[in-house]
């Protein structure tokens, strides 16, 4: 199960990854972390909402993953902040590609004792929809 | 309207200022539209009753109730962006 | 028309609260306590409204000595001080 995963790890997820598919997204990213992607490349890339990619691009950027590039069409670029980041995905593209049912699971099973970012919680509030994964 | 009311009004004006500040901050943070959303709400709700401190006739008569009304607009308008089906199923916000 | 949007107001500043008063149910985060609390206020504030213009249009109401008018003001800037205060304490 999740408890497999190393603690940096999960503290990881726990931080910064949402979803699958933004997992995914980071993964493209990393993967090419030389090479500045656009929201509609990316969106192409996947096959999934472009206006949703750059709202979740936006807050990858603002948590410190990428850096955004407003110069010409806005793009990003795997930079983490600091090295510690950057471990952690290397440990996680790694986990992922070996135990991807184990992390997926890691992803949706948030432990209620998590310390939750209170906007995130006032934004969670208004969602109506039953698969409110942060209840 | 008398200096009482008139100081509870400057009081309720600052504060939704001040609030849709607030807002304004979260909504950079985050990039959630919903924060902008409030942030415009409270503001419209802060115009509201300045604009009651200054015309001193009845709310009703100079249908200044429209701005409330407005006020509660962008607040809708966000929960309803926040729940529409997006292209992928799974996907938040 | 004033009355129906007093109404809705009402209304709606009650469905925001419910909103915020299930969210804070399911996180415990204060900050959706305080705003709660907030629309709880704005929802008294537009129902004293509906009360007094509608339903009393030519009356001036007065309650315990003092003007409907103060007393919604008194609704409305408690309830907004709570989330004032709330964001200023609550978030991070």
């Amino acid at each position: 199960m999740s408890q497999e995963e190393p603690k940096h790890i999960q503290a990881f997820v726990a931080g910064y990854i949402e979803s699958v598919i933004q997992l995914e997204v980071l993964l493209v990213l990393y993967g090419s972390s030389e090479r500045a992607w656009t929201a509609e490349a990316l969106a192409r890339e996947l096959r999934i909402d472009p206006a949703w990619v750059d709202g979740q691009l936006a807050q990858l950027c603002a948590k410190g993953l990428l850096h955004c590039s407003e110069d010409g069409p806005r793009s990003y670029r795997y930079q983490p902040h600091t090295s510690e980041l950057h471990q952690a995905m290397i440990d996680l593209s790694k986990a992922y590609a070996d135990r991807r049912v184990s992390v997926i699971s890691l992803i949706y099973s948030r432990p209620a004792e998590q310390p939750t970012d209170p906007l995130k919680s006032f934004s969670d509030a208004f969602r109506l929809r039953k698969d409110n994964r942060n209840g | 309207m008398d200096n009482n009311g008139q100081f509870l009004l400057g009081c309720i004006v600052a504060v939704c200022f001040a609030i849709s500040l607030f807002f304004v901050r979260f909504w950079r943070k985050t990039h959630d539209r919903l924060f902008a959303c409030f942030a415009v709400s409270f503001c419209l709700l802060g115009l509201n009753w300045l604009a009651l401190g200054f015309i001193q006739q009845d709310e009703v008569r100079t249908a200044l109730y429209v701005i409330r009304l407005l006020a509660y607009l962008p607040i809708l308008l966000g929960i309803l962006d926040k729940n529409r089906v997006r292209g992928d199923a799974a996907a938040p916000q | 028309m004033a009355e129906a949007v007093y109404l809705l107001c009402t209304l709606t500043s009650v469905l925001i609260a419910i909103l915020l008063f299930r969210g804070y149910a399911r996180t415990h985060a204060r900050l959706l306590f305080w705003t709660a609390l907030c629309f709880i206020g704005l929802a008294v504030n537009n129902a004293l409204l509906f009360i007094d213009k509608g339903l009393y249009p030519d009356v001036e109401l007065w309650f315990l000595g003092i003007n409907m008018s103060i007393w919604r003001g008194i609704a409305a800037l408690v309830g907004l001080a709570m989330l004032l205060w709330g964001l200023i304490w609550d978030v991070d």
